[in-house]
This record gives structure tokens, C-alpha cells and sequence, in this order.
């Protein structure tokens, strides 16, 4: 007789959390600034970045602050208590609308870039108006070119046994977002080299392993990896009613939004019960505009839920909950160095994932046992009925592992990150 | 609360939108008004009570600004079919109304306007023991009510032909004036045809339902689709125009068969009629528990409206007859009384909605330009645009004469699939989303004079040089790798030619051209 798979389930959804009490020993006596000037829009990743990341280790500093941009909506810095201090870099990368524009001092230094003048007198102001020291951390959990490069620059002149530590988290998302340089990665890999030659205490991670060593390389330091750990409450794979593939956060091109009328037609053809579903999110309004037929065959497909671009949390965690699987069909150029919000978020929700080859965090998949990586959208298609049909409660089960391993390593890897600096 | 409702006249006889009425007292005191729209009187609008009411306007948006001046709190539900072709300002000045959209592609623009929308889907409940029904023939129902926009007996020739066995025209035009005969003659005798006109009972309708098998969605789009989606719910493989409402409920040989009425050929659908009509069916089924499960999210909506904030006064009774008329006259002049009335629409449009748009000169409204190039203060280049159009499938293609919005140069020649350039170079101007980095090329279809002397060329993206190349083949395509960050949300292409070029005898400059882009 078979035993249910689920046993032993409510043991593991009790799995140890990152335990970064452990850090306490190791952890710095001063302050933590926690850094993101991309931080301005009141929904995707950043918020719940930094929210996190001026949190979790709040236990191991006298201070932890979280630092956003001036123009994140008031109401979203004051609920999570993030301190708004950075200008907007990035306007010409992801428009916002800030109701201001922004007045550079063109008597300042002098750079090729004014955007570079910004950020450095962002710096400058935020060493000055903390009187930031040798004791305190900068920890850029998302950074960003300007971000960084105005730190560096801001600290030309601060000796560096009297400068703060710090620590930078490479997600391979806004390291490029310059105009002003042909290669702007490599701009900034070359400064943070001379930085660290000048005796800088700046420790480095990447959110794949695959981002980490080619960072190795170009930096010849070594380089941590350090995934996003989302903290999200588990809770087993739905056995009853459709199996659910759920698609989340906001529709981007990028992420295989044009791949999925193909994909879940296959899918459709084949189960004419309709017993598997899609959930899947809009477009935002704006970028829709040039998609508007292909978002109606979408939204037409029997059995498909279309949730608008932008859901809150509560909405966000019942998804998950009424989800089967988590389908990943990202660009394997685009993400070739990425990792992903969603992947990670899946993991910690108990959701096992299917990915298309070819991005960095397919390593991480096969590494933990997240979930499947196919070559095709046929092969994905299979996979979808492969999963569906296996034994109830296994799915939980092998979650539940994935997270385990997951979530434990990448504990390890912030220990080790913050307790081992260069 | 008390919810008036205000409806067209013509439902009052059609019913189509009794299930919303009847659904809305399930939780509401309901106050139903009827308007007819065609009237020469402006129509007899009620009273409202700000602080108790909530005014629904089924169908006629255009009188949503009306009660908004009164200080009402206002829902519309619009439809595709009337209101799909309107300009951006319409929506515009109904901003602090809340939507109810039956149509994902109207949910759509009225969210990027900035009003508060919500999608529902409504499905009917599948009717019992017609999930499978027979398909050994062929049986058509055709309720000819457009037959004038290509939907009629002879489309249906075409596209089914032989495999008909039977065909019910119902021949009941929308407008009842029509000769409808010219549109019945059929041209294949080998099935059986029949005709009716408009019944006595709506059960005699309810039985074609059954006695047919496949259904010809009667219009080139709907505002939800009763008809078919009854259909679907009966069973039928429903055969309908590619476009909205149909494109939104029918996905493609899986429930349903999507068509262009104008360009219609012989499909064969016999073999997988069955099954495509039992996912129709299926579709319901599912779409139904779906629908009964929003309307609780759909009644929180409307009741949670909130009071409009009003910029000044207006005269509630000038203001219905100037929007009344000027509708009544046509798209055109009303679009006109729109864009003049500036300071009645500043009275009721919420200051946060209209600092964060633009009016174009046509009426469609963009985002407010927000100053980006903070570097770039010595823009050189004069004869850009100040507003980018988006770039359709992220592809240009000189073959589509429409696709000259994206150009910004004035030496440029469009013909014969080529933008010929005249002078040293061409610039493109357009929007396109920079997060979605999926883009990592560009590909170039060129034209070249041919001749002795090759034309030498510069690509130039937002400052970024691409590369640079020489055309000597009459026809050339060629790609540029696209890196990240070279994309911006506006975006500036500049095809320039270096010189020298080669001339004619006469020493005019000869042309060279461009057949396409494509960023894949």
C-alpha cells in the first residue's frame, strides 16, 4: 500500500529559517545603511527588496536604514519605513513620473556624465549628513550603476581604513543602465577593481552562481552568491481541483510573454477536460499598447485567468497557494547572467518550477531540485502533464526538499558573505 | 444605497442587459431610466442624490460627464461595438467615473487614460446534456442582422460549401428599412434552406438554438456577445469575426473559429467540429462558475465609487445639451466639443489624471513627457516630434503606409515598399518598452541605387553607433547586436549616409532606401 506522500510534510514546512542570529558575533558594531535608489516605483521587486534586506539583519546592527529614492510615493516609504534620500537616475531606462525635474549643479565636479555628478553629490550628502565611518555598512542589496559609481567616487578622498565597508549584491538588471559609456558594466567593474586595489572594504555576491564567477573573473576577487531569500510561509501543492500554472508578476516580453499563446494552446489541445489552467499577469497599460491582439488570443484561451500587471501581497500569496507550478519561459539571453524574483519566490512558497534553458538560475533548478529545465516549449508542455500526473503529495514533497536545500545554502551564503570580508 | 440605472431604450425590448440590472438588485434599490439616444430632445436625465446614489450607465458613456458635474458618483459600462472607435479624450473627461468593462481591449485604453476599470467575463450557465453534440452534418444557424458588412448567406457559402447540410437564415436586419433580399440568394443547391423573420416567442429562437449545430456570429464585433456565447453554451461550434468582442472569448480552432468576413475562403471543419464545439462548451462551464464567483468583487466596485472632486461649476443643463448634440452629430463634432471645452473639462477631469497626460491634436492623449535627456542639452537634431509613437510588433515597414508616423525626416520618399531618402539621412522616432530587453538586434532591409558607387551608411541609436557598412547589392539586409541600456523609452534611429553619394547624369543625387527594421 501506498504511503501518503505527504507524510512527515508538517516537520518540513517547520524548516529552519536563514538563521542569521548566528551573525550577531560576526557583524559590524556600527550602523546599516541599506541602499537602492531604484527603489521607486511602489510595486515589483525593489520594495520587497529592500524591505527585506533593512530588516533581516536589523538584529545584527546598532541601526539598520533602509535608503530609497526621493520619489518612491510617500505612502509606501512611510509604511515600511524606508527613508527617502536618492535622486532618480534612471529616467531615460524606466520612466517615472516624478512631477520635478531634477536641477544638477553644473559647478560641481567635473564628469563625463551628469547623471555621475548626481549621484556622487547623493553620496557625498549621505556620508555627510550620517557622519558615516569605518564602524558603519553600505549594503547594496540591488545596486545599480549610478548608485555605485557616485559611492565610489564621493569616497576618492576618504582614507580607507576610515571608510564605511561594503557590500555590493549584483542581480544583473541596472549594472548597465548608462548612456554615457559603450560598455557601462565593464565602466563599473573597473572602478570597483581600482577601488578594491586602493584598499576599499568592498565584498561582492551575485545572485547566481553563474553571475558570481564571471564577476570573478572580470574583478579577480572572489565573489559570494547570494540568492534573493525570500521568507514566504509554505504550504502544499493543491490536490484537488485544476492543476494550476501560474505565471507570476508583472507581463514582460523578457520573461516569455509572447511564448505563452503558443504554449498554453499546446496545452489546451491536448486536454480537452481542461483540467489544467493558466493564471497568468497583464502587461502594464502602457506597454501594451503594441500587444493589444496578441493579449486578446491570450486572454480568449479557455481556461486561462488574466490578473492585471499590478496585484497586491495578500492577492500575491493566494496565487501562489492555489498554484500547481510555476512556469519560467524566460529569455535565455536576457537572463543568461539573471537570476529570478519568481523562481525564488516559488521556491520559498513550495511551488516547484518549469524553466526554459539557458538562464543562470536553470543552474540553480538543477542544482536544488526546484523543478524541471526543458529545451523546448513542447518539452515544457510535456512536462506540465508529466506533473500533473504524478502521485498526489509528491510534488509537496520534492517542494519541500528543494526549499530546504535552498533556503539553507543560501543562509550559509549570507553568513559567510557578511563574516568573510575581502 | 440606491442605484440608478440608466439604459438605452432599445434594451428595453432586446433584454441584453437585464442580467446586469437584474444582478445589481440583487444587492440594491435599482431606479431604471431608459434614454433613446436618436431622440432630437435632449434626453430627460433624473435627478441624482449625490450622497445616497450611484449612477450606472449602461452603453451611453458619453453622458457619464453629465452626472460627474452633478457631483455624482458614476459607474459606465461600455461596450466595444459602439464606443471601441472613440477618441482617448472621451474617456478623458469620464475619469472620475469607475468602469465596468466587458471588453478586455476598452478595459485597456480606459486604464491607460487613468480611470479606475475592472474586467469581468460574462458567461451564461451551459445548458445541460449539450456538451457533445452531433456533428455528422453540418446544420447552420445565420441570423442575418449585418448582412451589409459581409456576414451573410453567401459568406457562409464560401466558407463551409459542401459540407452544409442544412442552413436557418433568420432574416432580421439590425435596421429594419433594409431590403434584406439581395443578401439571401444562395448559390449551391445541395443543402437545405430556411428562413424566418422575427418571432413571436423567444422560445421559437431557443429552439433553433438546438436544432443547429453551428453558429454564425451575426456582427463584425459585439459589446459582450450574447449570441454566441448562448451558442457556446448550447454546444454549437460558433464561427465569428476576428475582433473584439468575439477575439476575446474565442481562441482560434480550439472553441470556437475566428474569420475576416471580407476575405473569406473554404475551411474544412467537419472533422473537428466536435471537438472544438465541446471546448466551447467546456469554456461556459468554466466561464460561468468564474463569473458567479467576480460578483461579489463586481458589487464592492460599484458601491465603493467614490465621489468625484469638482474644479468649479458647471450648468448640469448646458453641458448634457452641448454633449448630447454634439454626439448625436457625429464623431467629429463631438470629439470637437470635447477638445474646445477646455475649462468644462478641467471642472470635472481630477487635476492628478490631467498632470499626467498629454491632448494631442486628435484627440488621443500620451503621457506627459517627463525631461529625461538631463545630459543631452545640445540635441542637434531639429525635425523631431515631441511625441513617440509606439512601435507596433517592435517592427517597421515602409510596404505599410501607416508606419510614416515612426519617420521624423522631410527628405524621405515613401514608395513602393521603400522609403527612398533623399537628403543625407533618415531619422526614426519611437517608443518602445526598454525593461522588456528581450530585443538584442536590429535587422535593416535597405535598397540601393545600384551603380558603380556604393552608398556608405552610419546607424546611430540614441547616440549609440550601431555600425556602419556600405550598400552595393540592390537589395540587402543587414543586423546590429542591440546590448542592454541602448534601448531607451524613446528612442532616436539615425540611418545616415556618409558621403560622398553617388549622382546621375544630371548630378541629382540618387536615392537609396529602407524596407524595413525589425529590433528581435
Amino acid at each position: 500500500m501506498n504511503e501518503p506522500m505527504t507524510r512527515g510534510f508538517e516537520e518540513a514546512v517547520q524548516v529552519r529559517e536563514p538563521p542569521y542570529q548566528r551573525l550577531v558575533d560576526a557583524a559590524g558594531t556600527g550602523r546599516l545603511f541599506v541602499c537602492d535608489p531604484v527603489c521607486v516605483q511602489p510595486f515589483g521587486h525593489n520594495v520587497s527588496a529592500l524591505n527585506y534586506f533593512s530588516t533581516a539583519f536589523s538584529a545584527l546592527f546598532p541601526r539598520a536604514i533602509g535608503l530609497c529614492c526621493t520619489d518612491l510615493p510617500a505612502a509606501v516609504s512611510e509604511r515600511y519605513g524606508f527613508t527617502p534620500f536618492f535622486h532618480y537616475y534612471y529616467q531615460d531606462f524606466m520612466p517615472v513620473d516624478t512631477g520635478t525635474e531634477v536641477q544638477i549643479d553644473s559647478d560641481g565636479p567635473l564628469y563625463a556624465d551628469r547623471l555621475e555628478t548626481l549621484a556622487t553629490a547623493d553620496a557625498q550628502r549621505l556620508i555627510a549628513t550620517y557622519s558615516i565611518n569605518s564602524c558603519d555598512s553600505l549594503l547594496f542589496p540591488s545596486l545599480d550603476f549610478y548608485g555605485v559609481i557616485g559611492l565610489i567616487n564621493a569616497l576618492r578622498d576618504v582614507r580607507p581604513n576610515e571608510a564605511p565597508r561594503i557590500f555590493l549584491r549584483f542581480i544583473g538588471v541596472m549594472e548597465s543602465a548608462s548612456h554615457t559609456y559603450r560598455d557601462p558594466e565593464r565602466e563599473l567593474t573597473k572602478r570597483l577593481e581600482k577601488a578594491l586595489q586602493r584598499g576599499l572594504r568592498i565584498s561582492i555576491s551575485a545572485e547566481t552562481p553563474r553571475l558570481a564567477d564571471r564577476l570573478a573573473i572580470t574583478l579577480r576577487t572572489p565573489v559570494s552568491v547570494t540568492p534573493y531569500p525570500t521568507i514566504a510561509p509554505a504550504s502544499p501543492v493543491p490536490t484537488q481541483g485544476p492543476f494550476v500554472c501560474f505565471c507570476p508578476g508583472s507581463a514582460r516580453l523578457d520573461k516569455g510573454f509572447l511564448l505563452l499563446h503558443e504554449l498554453f494552446t499546446a496545452v489546451r489541445l491536448r486536454d480537452p477536460a481542461i483540467a489544467v489552467q493558466f493564471v497568468i499577469q497583464d502587461l502594464p497599460a502602457a506597454q501594451s499598447l503594441s500587444h493589444q491582439s496578441y493579449i486578446s488570443r491570450l486572454y480568449a484561451i479557455p481556461g486561462l485567468e488574466l490578473l492585471p500587471a499590478q496585484i497586491d501581497e495578500a492577492e500575491m500569496i493566494q496565487r501562489y497557494r492555489e498554484a500547481s507550478v510555476v512556469l519560467l519561459p524566460y529569455d535565455q539571453t536576457i537572463y543568461r547572467f539573471r537570476g529570478s524574483a519568481a523562481m525564488m519566490e516559488s521556491v520559498c512558497f513550495g511551488r516547484p518550477v518549469i524553466a526554459l534553458e539557458g538562464s543562470a538560475f536553470c543552474d540553480q533548478i538543477e542544482y536544488y531540485g526546484l523543478g524541471r529545465v526543458v529545451e523546448t516549449l513542447d518539452a515544457m508542455v510535456g512536462a506540465i502533464f508529466e506533473m500533473r500526473d504524478e502521485p498526489p503529495g509528491k510534488l509537496t514533497v520534492q517542494a519541500m526538499q528543494g526549499r530546504f536545500r535552498f533556503t539553507s545554502e543560501a543562509s550559509d551564503a549570507y553568513t559567510r558573505w557578511f563574516t568573510n570580508p575581502i | 444605497m440606491k442605484i440608478i440605472f440608466i439604459d438605452h431604450e432599445f434594451h428595453r425590448k432586446t433584454r441584453s442587459s437585464a442580467f446586469f440590472r437584474e444582478l445589481l438588485e440583487r444587492f440594491f434599490e435599482v431606479q431604471t431610466c431608459y434614454v433613446d439616444p436618436e431622440s432630437d430632445d435632449a434626453p430627460p436625465l433624473p435627478a441624482a442624490d449625490p450622497q445616497r446614489d450611484v449612477v450606472v450607465i449602461w452603453q451611453m458613456d458619453y453622458l457619464a460627464p453629465i452626472f460627474i458635474a452633478m457631483g455624482c458618483r458614476v459607474v459606465v459600462i461600455p461596450m466595444y461595438d459602439g464606443s471601441s472607435t472613440l477618441p482617448d479624450i472621451h474617456w478623458l473627461w469620464s475619469t472620475q467615473a469607475r468602469f465596468v468593462n466587458f471588453s478586455r481591449r476598452l478595459h485597456a485604453t480606459i486604464s491607460r487614460i487613468g480611470a479606475e476599470s475592472l474586467l469581468v467575463k460574462y458567461f451564461i450557465e451551459p445548458r445541460p446534456g449539450m456538451a457533445q453534440r452531433s456533428f455528422a452534418k453540418l446544420n447552420v444557424l445565420l441570423w442575418q442582422r449585418q448582412p451589409q458588412h459581409g456576414i451573410n448567406l453567401g459568406m457562409v457559402e464560401r466558407l463551409l460549401g459542401s459540407q452544409i447540410a442544412r442552413l436557418h437564415v433568420h432574416d432580421c436586419p439590425d435596421d429594419r428599412t433594409m431590403d434584406s433580399a439581395r443578401w439571401l440568394e444562395r448559390s449551391i443547391d445541395s443543402y437545405q434552406l430556411r428562413k424566418s423573420v422575427w418571432f413571436k416567442e423567444p422560445a421559437d429562437y431557443g429552439a433553433l438554438l438546438q436544432e443547429h449545430n453551428v453558429y454564425i456570429a451575426p456582427r463584425l464585433s459585439e459589446g459582450i456577445g450574447m449570441g454566441f456565447i448562448e451558442a457556446m453554451a448550447n454546444g454549437m461550434l460558433v464561427i465569428a469575426a476576428d475582433s473584439a468582442t468575439h477575439d476575446e472569448y474565442i481562441s482560434n480552432w480550439v472553441n470556437g473559429i475566428l474569420i475576416n468576413p471580407a476575405n473569406v475562403g473554404h475551411a474544412s471543419v467537419l472533422e473537428r467540429a466536435k471537438q472544438i464545439a465541446h471546448m466551447g462548451w467546456k469554456t461556459c462551464e468554466i466561464g460561468h462558475d468564474r463569473w458567479l464567483r467576480s460578483i461579489n468583487g463586481i458589487v464592492k466596485f460599484i458601491g465603493n465609487t467614490p465621489l468625484p472632486t469638482l474644479g468649479g461649476t458647471l450648468s448640469r443643463d448646458a453641458l448634457a445639451h452641448g454633449l448630447v448634440d454634439s454626439y448625436r452629430a457625429g464623431i467629429p463634432s463631438y470629439t470637437s466639443f470635447l477638445m474646445n471645452n477646455v475649462s468644462a473639462m478641467q471642472a470635472i477631469v481630477a487635476p492628478s489624471a490631467m498632470a499626467k497626460i498629454r491632448i494631442l491634436a486628435n484627440g488621443a492623449v500620451a503621457p506627459k513627457l517627463v525631461s529625461r535627456r538631463t545630459d543631452h542639452r545640445h540635441d542637434a537634431v531639429s525635425d523631431l516630434r515631441d511625441n513617440y509613437p509606439w512601435l507596433d510588433q517592435n517592427r517597421y515597414s515602409a510596404a505599410n503606409a501607416s508606419d510614416s508616423r515612426y519617420l521624423s525626416t522631410q527628405g524621405v520618399r515613401v514608395d513602393e515598399g521603400c522609403a527612398w531618402v533623399l537628403g543625407d539621412g533618415v531619422s526614426f522616432c519611437f517608443s518602445i518598452d526598454s525593461r522588456m530587453g528581450a530585443t538584442s538586434s536590429l535587422q535593416i532591409g535597405f535598397r540601393s541605387p545600384g551603380g558603380s558607387q556604393a552608398v556608405r551608411y552610419l546607424i546611430i541609436l540614441n547616440g549609440h553607433t550601431l555600425g556602419e557598412g556600405e550598400l552595393t547589392d540592390l537589395h540587402s539586409t543587414t543586423t546590429h547586436a542591440i546590448r542592454p541600456g541602448m534601448l531607451a523609452n524613446e528612442n532616436i534611429l539615425r540611418i545616415q549616409a556618409l558621403g560622398p553619394v553617388s549622382r546621375d547624369a544630371r548630378g541629382v543625387r540618387n536615392a537609396w532606401g529602407l524596407t524595413s527594421l525589425e529590433f528581435v
